[in-house]
């Protein structure tokens, strides 16, 4: 990660922010006009934009829950944050468990100060907010931010939520993956979700476009190339599906289908 | 919103209520005019009552709402929000030291759930001691009676139970470090502004950065501003700039999101939360 000076402009608004595109699509307020351009754009292409990032934040609340209610993990670590949206997830973690502990992690200056401001623990816990790019994962396992916040000796749950598909296989994902989870002490988890073009394969092609032509490097996959992110971990039921159907606990939204979700989510655990 | 002129400081509720009377006249396709027509104002009067401009007139919210086909039940739930959207805020006991275009500010200020503020020249309001107050609010008056000096300040300390209170807003402030250097009261005064600093930058809800001066022009330097949010979705961010003579109050869309754009950027230049706590540490031993 290059080191900002006082002086580096880490905002360009030329280009479009995938994380403003995102808090736009959940009905955030903090974007630009030159996000809320090419995120209207993608719309016009796949009208459920909104439904699909809603279902998917809606997948990290349960998934954050089911962990706090139904294991011992009571730290995180949270790659690809992006800006903060009420519920975040330590207010989750700490809702039942005040002492759990988190590390947000991602590499984009403005989003990590918004995370700093707005996303404090609760006093009997901790939050720690890291600046690292995910395609170097030892520029976050070797943080000694990292290792004075969490117990790696203890179990984590490492979160990659709507995060992977911005790290295209050149940037080799599945090492990278590999790498964090092996960092990991056995009892952690995996939870992960990956946008796929399974379910309504036509738009994909152009959504992906709106974002290359912004300077955003995507990749979306199948259910075939999402399943090796677990690759020797045990899933929890019911495995890798839609959020939609992950362990759902109240109505879906209105419009949410597998097709205008287009998304795979899973939790797993690490023996 | 525009330029704030009018005496009766707008809740926040209100605006959020006639922003939502323009919407439903919109939705059942009436028109300013045909909606003044059916009670008996002008369509200036209409306009200015969806913009806050003017308070909800509870016989007029009626009406209007049974024009636009309004089920009952729901007309009654919106009355009865007008009628708390036109009770007088806290600050109505303070009105004789509160400059019109500043009441306003005290009103957005009590309904937010976050204040983005931007200080160039002073310690944000809801962070000075009293004496820091006191000697800025003077400055302020010229030689002004001291009666209104001591109200002002009261006014002020009344403000910032704001940040104590259950749900209090998050404040996030970026403050030059020029601040510390310019010697508000004396020497004793700005020890004590420090130590308060220094304490508020250790609450939760309060996030402060400051702006150090190697980072040389930047885009804030103007003046300062605010950034309020507000809890309901349909309400924006509304963005508040002062100059000499009064204040302006905006929530176009453009304005509003050139402002966070602003404060984005500013808080990459500013020192971190820890090392602005850091300076504090060390600018409080200095003064000892």
């Amino acid at each position: 990660m290059a080191d900002l000076g006082p002086t580096a402009d880490p905002i360009d608004t030329t280009k479009p922010h995938g994380a403003r595109m995102y808090d736009y699509y959940l009905d955030g307020k903090d974007h630009y006009e030159v996000d809320q351009e090419a995120a209207a754009q993608v719309e016009t292409i796949f009208p459920t934009a909104r439904i699909c990032a809603k279902t998917n934040r809606q997948f990290m609340h349960r998934a954050t829950r089911w962990i706090a209610a139904h294991t011992d993990v009571r730290q995180f670590l949270d790659i690809g944050t992006g800006i903060p949206t009420q519920p975040n997830l330590h207010q989750i973690a700490q809702q039942n468990h005040p002492e759990s502990r988190i590390v947000y992690v991602d590499n984009d200056p403005v989003v990590l100060r918004h995370a700093q401001a707005l996303m404090r623990s609760s006093p009997e816990g901790r939050t720690a907010y890291i600046q690292a790019d995910v395609r170097e994962p030892d520029s976050i396992t070797s943080a000694d931010l990292l290792h004075r916040t969490l117990d790696l000796s203890r179990p984590v749950a490492l979160s990659l939520n709507a995060l992977l598909h911005f790290v295209p296989d050149t940037y080799r994902p599945y090492d990278i993956v590999e790498h964090l989870v092996g960092t990991l002490a056995p009892g952690s988890y995996l939870i992960l979700s990956h946008c796929t073009p399974d379910f309504d394969p036509e738009p994909w092609e152009k959504i992906l476009e709106v974002y290359r032509s912004g300077g955003i490097e995507t990749q979306v996959r199948t259910r075939k190339e999402v399943l090796r992110f677990f690759e020797g971990l045990a899933f929890v039921d019911p495995g890798l599906v839609s959020p939609l159907h992950w362990r759902p606990d109240g109505d879906p939204l209105p419009g949410a289908t597998d097709a205008s979700v287009s998304f795979y989510a899973g939790v797993a655990l690490k023996r | 919103m525009s330029e704030a002129k009018s005496g009766t400081a707008p809740t926040v509720l209100r605006i959020v209520l006639s922003k939502r009377l323009g919407a439903l006249r919109k939705r059942a396709g009436v028109t300013f005019d045909a909606a003044a027509e059916a009670i008996d104002v002008t369509p200036v009067t209409i306009r200015r009552m969806e913009k806050a401009e003017v308070g909800l007139k509870i016989p007029y919210v009626r009406q209007l709402l049974g024009l636009y086909d309004v089920p009952a039940g729901e007309i009654e739930e919106f009355i009865e929000l007008a009628r708390t959207a036109n009770r007088p805020g806290w600050w109505h006991d303070y009105r004789d030291a509160l400059p019109d275009w500043f009441s306003v500010y005290v009103s957005l200020e009590d309904e937010a759930t976050l204040i983005r503020t931007y200080e160039p020249h002073y310690v944000p309001g809801l962070l000075q001691t009293e004496e820091y107050a006191r000697a800025v609010l003077r400055a302020g008056l010229g030689r002004g009676a001291d009666g209104e000096l001591e109200r002002r300040v009261a006014l002020r300390l009344k403000r910032q139970e704001l940040l104590e209170k259950p749900g209090a807003p998050a404040l996030w402030a970026l403050v030059e470090e020029a601040v510390l250097c310019r010697p508000v009261g004396g020497r004793e005064v700005m020890r004590g502004q420090i130590e308060r600093l220094f304490q508020a930058s250790t609450m939760t809800n309060v996030t402060l950065q400051l702006l150090p001066f190697e980072v040389g022009p930047h885009i804030g330097a103007f003046g300062p501003f605010s950034l309020f949010r507000f809890p309901m979705p349909e309400l924006p961010d509304i963005v508040y700039t002062e100059s000499i003579s009064g204040a302006s109050y905006q929530d176009q869309r453009p304005y509003v999101a050139a402002h966070l754009e602003a404060l984005d950027r500013l808080s990459t230049q500013a020192k971190t939360v820890e090392e602005t706590r850091k300076i504090l540490e060390d600018a409080r031993k200095d003064r000892i």
